[in-house]
């Protein structure tokens, strides 16, 4: 759900997504769901002499899965608040994992 | 930090993740954000059907820099913390 929400601050901005198959794809973020599965808009191909088929697309649906990176933006990421967040959701983990009664509830 | 304390402090394999992604974001999956990222790609030519011997052919080494970059947790083989100088 961290990332979910991360990626959800970046909609509307840049961001390179480079697949598990080697294609690397450019475009603007338009939405994100709960598996990271994105959709792009006016997207770019880097290496597209090696994949036509994408050539002519111009909004495509990436599945969450057959990603393996995501190029971010530096400028528009607070790396300290996502570092807040990530101890947040380290320490909610460990508690429902050590089957602490007041986060069982939740 | 005593060395007792910090046996303590690990107690699962996700505390030696943190230690190791520490100032970093990461999730349960090993989803992690990594700041001026370094990716190294090693390939070696796979020639052992010629006369080589089963000698493995040339080396390649590709490195790319990347200053923020989400590495996706299913890809994810192992967690090393990074060398001190």
């Amino acid at each position: 759900m961290l990332f979910h929400s991360f990626f959800s601050t970046l909609i509307g901005k840049k961001i390179t997504l480079h697949l598990k198959n080697d294609v690397s794809i450019e475009g603007t973020l338009t939405s994100i769901d709960q598996f990271l599965n994105v959709k792009l808009e006016d997207i770019k191909v880097h290496n597209a002499d090696k994949y036509p088929h994408l050539l002519f697309l111009k909004n495509i649906f990436v599945r969450g899965s057959v990603i393996r990176y995501v190029d971010l933006p530096f400028e528009e990421v607070d790396t300290a608040l996502l570092q807040d967040a990530t101890r947040r959701e380290a320490q909610l983990l460990k508690q429902k994992s050590m089957g602490d009664p007041k986060t069982l509830a939740v | 930090m005593s060395g007792v304390s910090m046996s303590s402090m690990i107690t699962e394999p996700l505390d030696l993740v943190k230690l190791c992604l520490d100032e970093q974001a990461y999730d349960q999956h090993l989803n992690m954000v990594l700041e001026d990222a370094k990716e190294t790609v090693t390939n070696f030519e796979d020639d052992r059907d010629q006369v080589n011997d089963g000698e493995i052919g040339e080396k390649t080494v590709q490195t790319h820099s990347y200053k923020l970059l989400f590495v996706r947790g299913d890809s994810v083989v192992l967690v090393s913390p990074p060398k001190r100088a």
